[in-house]
């Protein structure tokens, strides 16, 4: 006897059979009719040469912007709905194939783009030097080892926290994003954030590139550098970045100022102070010497000026002496020793003696 | 003193200096407060390390 259901029935003994033996499948294809519904449920088939599969998901899932004709790899679980009939629901989407990975990747740079996260105008200063640093990267990397190398050798007192994530890997981009995010909402944030990693195959940089990290990067409140090893072409994460450096020692070298100049910058400045002390002293005893020869000149005429005042004042008392008086003709005349300055200060029969320039005579009043 | 504020103090001196005005007590003053700093920097920049700690928190989801 043929097993007899109901079409709800049949649908769920299905679903049933699915569920048992093939809860979880790998399908890799071609996309086609992709398409975006109120910005979250994503529909596409998953094509080869004679089939197609419907599959279903939401965008959180897509690692980068899809289009038609790309290749992928979807891990799915195969669904018979009531209505719509057959589904693959979809888990997990990467790329397949360069020539998908390298649309997949101008796509979202295009998109990216055009959000303005490149822009030259958002880009911040970096503080020079930085106090501390928030260093995002593998610590058994050699990235890690050049960078902290080269920045010992060129400057000291820096703190560095270091976020040790894994570079590359389906771990990766999550690890990346949350130390970032980890470090913009730590209450002692860094003065600056450094991702970096040494260079790899595309597949290995791949991280750098996914729009998680390039858009945490874009929206770290803290400035950033980015530096991948030697790698021909520049990832989003770097292009996002605030501060791109070629590699990681070229990193620390953009980030600290070189020790050894600073010392020859502090040689130079101690000759410069002594230069401008023994110059300001060179100024004080000039204007010292100025001084004295001031004073001397202004002593001089005084002495001048008094000298001539003295000689005219000299002249002026030898004009007013009794001598020179007789000498114009004057007489002096006397009544008991006493000066007569007045007719009333003599009487008829008194003695006079008057005194001439050239000698006395004797006289008596009428 | 961070040695930013050190370097940035040694510059104000050296900008005193290039002024015109003449005070020689103060320059001596100026000229030995300058020495120190200028010490200090060298110090500082020639036996200041890096630190480093590694941040406990893991960063898997």
């Amino acid at each position: 006897m043929l097993p007899s259901f109901s079409p709800s029935e049949f649908v769920a003994v299905l679903n049933q059979s699915f569920e048992g033996v093939y809860p979880q499948v790998e399908i890799e294809g071609e996309v086609l009719q992709f398409k975006i519904s109120k910005n979250r449920w994503v529909y596409f088939d998953i094509c080869d040469e004679q089939s197609k599969l419907r599959c279903f998901g939401t965008v959180y899932l897509l690692p980068t912007p899809i289009e038609n004709g790309m290749r992928v790899k979807i891990v799915c679980a195969p669904r018979l709905h009531p209505q719509f009939g057959f589904s693959l629901t979809i888990q997990s989407l990467q790329l397949s194939g360069e020539g998908s990975i390298k649309k997949a990747a101008d796509l979202l740079e295009r998109k990216l783009e055009a959000e303005g996260l490149f822009a030259a105008d958002r880009k911040r200063s970096v503080a020079y030097p930085p106090q501390t640093i928030g260093l995002i990267t593998s610590s058994e990397s050699a990235a890690y080892n050049d960078f902290i190398k080269v920045l010992a050798a060129r400057f000291g007192g820096i703190n560095i926290s270091l976020a040790d994530v894994q570079v590359q890997g389906e771990s990766a981009v999550g690890q990346i994003v949350r130390a970032i995010t980890w470090f913009n909402q730590s209450a002692a944030a860094p003065d600056v954030l450094v991702l970096i990693r040494g260079g790899g195959s595309k597949d290995d940089l791949q991280a750098f590139s996914s729009e998680q990290v390039t858009r945490a990067v874009a929206a770290s409140r803290i400035p950033t550098v980015v530096a991948i090893g030697h790698e021909t072409d520049i990832s989003l994460a770097e292009r996002a970045a605030d501060l791109h450096a070629s590699t990681p020692s070229n990193a620390a070298e953009l980030l600290v100022p070189d020790r050894r100049t600073l010392l020859a910058n502090l040689s130079h400045q101690r000759v410069t102070l002594r230069t401008g002390l023994l110059k300001m002293v060179t100024t004080s005893e000039q204007l010292l010497s100025e001084s004295k020869q001031q004073l001397l000149e202004a002593s001089q005429q005084f002495l001048d000026n008094t000298g001539l005042n003295y000689e005219r004042l000299r002249r002026h008392l030898v004009s007013l002496s009794p001598e020179a008086t007789l000498k114009r003709g004057y007489a002096v005349v006397r009544s008991n020793d006493k000066v007569v300055k007045s007719v009333q200060s003599v009487k008829p029969g008194n003695d006079l003696t008057i005194t001439f320039v050239d000698g006395q005579i004797a006289g008596k009043v009428q | 003193m961070t040695t930013e504020q050190l370097q940035a103090e040694l510059a104000a001196i050296i900008t005193w200096f290039e002024s015109d005005q003449v005070d020689i007590d103060k320059a001596v003053e100026q000229y030995k407060k300058g020495l120190k700093i200028a010490d200090q920097l060298k110090k500082r920049l020639e036996e200041t390390k890096n630190s480093i700690a590694k941040l406990n928190s893991h960063f898997d989801a």
